[in-house]
């Protein structure tokens, strides 16, 4: 236990170092497109974002959607946001992530209960 | 009144309608979403350049090779079909490399589009299929010599290897049976590529293309044609220029000189090379000192290939906001290039070490990827360093939702 705290404290700033490193990467490319981080999750990819997209207030999901509408249309121009703008942004600000946690919490007791949650049952 | 009686509504041209004019495409998709339709154009002229070889080939061991310098001395435009075919082998897996390469970078093999990737392996094998037994049929020393190479890797397989060996053959080496049955299976083996292809672009229309930024597209699309119909064609254009560099100043530059000597089954070359769209490949198969070490390392290859979609854990498919993976995939990129240097390097030292390297270095990757997604999950969610993800109560985020306890 003392061991394993003892590598634990040794290793924590390596780990912040780290992800501090790797936020300010991910949070320059975000912000050159206007978009925040819970944007890149697409509710194609997994059938929890899309539910846990369902959950959100309208006026959070219409924001997403205008990000990804801005973000795309950049993306098509190849050009960035604007610099004063990019300043102003928020990449790492969450709306998804709890939602989203939930859903998966929910999938998890539904799997131990050995019921399917409605989006994921199959047709008889 | 009109666009009722529209012949793009009916029954069957509705369909071309829906797949080819009125599609929805992503916006924001960039060149390198060009070379799926290219490489469709690459599999065409193969077809119908492979179609007119055929009238004039000869597929019988003393009449093959004469047959060839017939078509390029003798049939008028023969000389043109026959670079055109030869060098249009190497444009079609330069374009499905780059293609490959692009769906590793922007994420385009993960959920929902795992059949589409899977499709593009199985088209990838067929492709590495077609290529070898059509290397053959020009019957030159590097033709018969590479057939009798990579034919017998089958004999490492335990208990049955040789028999599969003397089945594929037709015989007890390489000679009059296999050249046949090679000229009938690389005629049949392309059309097998064809409808590969149009349940890979089914499984494509399902859920529509990815883009750059690897995030949901549904609110910004616009028509394939005449958006994307435009784009495809400068970069077809681009590569006809590119092509045609290739057929008429440089015809011979990426093939081996050895196989304008007829194929002698007893004189063996000095070094036994397969084309270069095989070298990395070839690589790692003597990269194992082990004969089905070797078989099992190329097997290896295609399933990690195949297995991809399924061992991702990164929730982000864009390697623009992936800075660790887009690091690995540079990576693999050289070493893929290695790879290929490696495979036309006589197997002596350095070449075996660098060459053991490199295909460590090729594995690593795909073995990496389960881990990395959720590494690079822990490195964001590290409410340690960013104040924007310190705790937050729940309730503001529900404060006007409908939320229902199930």
């Amino acid at each position: 236990m003392a061991a394993k705290q003892a590598l634990q404290k040794a290793f924590d700033p390596i780990w912040n170092w780290a992800s501090r490193r790797y936020q300010a990467a991910v949070a320059k490319e975000l912000k050159k497109y206007g978009l925040r981080y819970d944007d890149l999750y697409d509710d194609l990819y997994d059938l929890d974002i899309k539910e846990a997209l369902s959950r959100l207030p309208q006026e959070e999901v219409d924001l997403r959607n205008q990000r990804l509408k801005r973000a795309m249309d950049y993306s098509m121009k190849h050009q960035y946001l604007p610099k004063e703008l990019q300043a102003k942004q928020t990449p790492y600000e969450p709306y998804l992530q709890d939602a989203l946690q939930l859903v998966k919490e929910e999938r998890r007791e539904h799997a131990e209960l050995g019921s399917d949650l409605p989006y994921t049952r199959s047709l008889p | 009144m009109a666009r009722r009686l529209s012949i793009l509504k009916q029954p069957i041209f509705s369909t071309f309608n829906n797949h080819l004019i009125d599609y929805p495409t992503p916006s924001n998709i960039s060149y390198w979403w060009s070379f799926g339709s290219l490489a469709g154009l690459c599999l065409f002229i193969q077809i119908i350049t492979g179609v007119f070889l055929a009238m004039h080939y000869t597929p019988h061991v003393d009449l093959a090779f004469l047959s060839v310098e017939h078509i390029m001395r003798d049939v008028k435009g023969g000389w043109l079909l026959r670079y055109m075919h030869a060098n249009g082998a190497s444009m079609f897996f330069i374009v499905v490399y780059l293609h490959i390469f692009r769906g590793l970078y922007y994420g385009s093999y993960s959920s929902p589009r795992e059949l589409v990737w899977c499709l593009g392996v199985v088209i990838l094998l067929l492709m590495i299929i077609t290529a070898f037994i059509g290397y053959v049929l020009p019957w030159g020393q590097m033709s018969f010599w590479g057939a009798t190479v990579i034919t017998s890797l089958a004999s490492a397989i335990p208990v049955v290897g040789d028999t599969i060996v003397t089945w594929l053959w037709g015989g007890f080496s390489v000679d009059n049976a296999t050249l046949n049955r090679f000229f009938s299976l690389h005629y049949l083996l392309p059309f097998i590529i064809s409808a590969a292809v149009i349940i890979h672009l089914a499984a494509l229309h399902q859920y529509g293309s990815n883009n750059p930024l690897g995030i949901n597209s549904s609110v910004d699309k616009i028509a394939f044609y005449p958006y994307m119909y435009v784009k495809d064609l400068v970069c077809w254009v681009a590569f006809a220029i590119f092509f045609s560099i290739f057929i008429f100043y440089a015809p011979n530059v990426l093939g081996h000189p050895d196989n304008y000597i007829p194929a002698n089954p007893m004189s063996t070359p000095a070094h036994i090379v397969p084309e270069w769209y095989f070298l990395p490949v070839y690589a790692i198969l003597r990269s194992i000192p082990n004969k089905l070490g070797g078989v099992a390392a190329i097997g290896l290859v295609f399933v990690s290939l195949f297995a991809l979609p399924f061992i991702n854990t990164s929730y982000v498919r864009s390697s623009s906001f992936r800075p660790i993976h887009q690091k690995l995939f540079w990576l693999l990129l050289a070493d893929c290039l290695l790879l290929g240097w490696i495979g036309c390097q006589p197997v002596e030292a350095p070449y075996v070490t660098i060459g053991q390297i490199a295909s460590v270095g090729f594995f690593f990757y795909f073995a990496i990827t389960p881990i990395l997604g959720e590494l690079e999950a822990r490195l964001i969610q590290n409410s340690n360093v960013c104040e924007d993800l310190s705790p937050r109560k729940l309730s503001h985020i529900f404060k006007n939702s409908i939320y229902v306890v199930k």
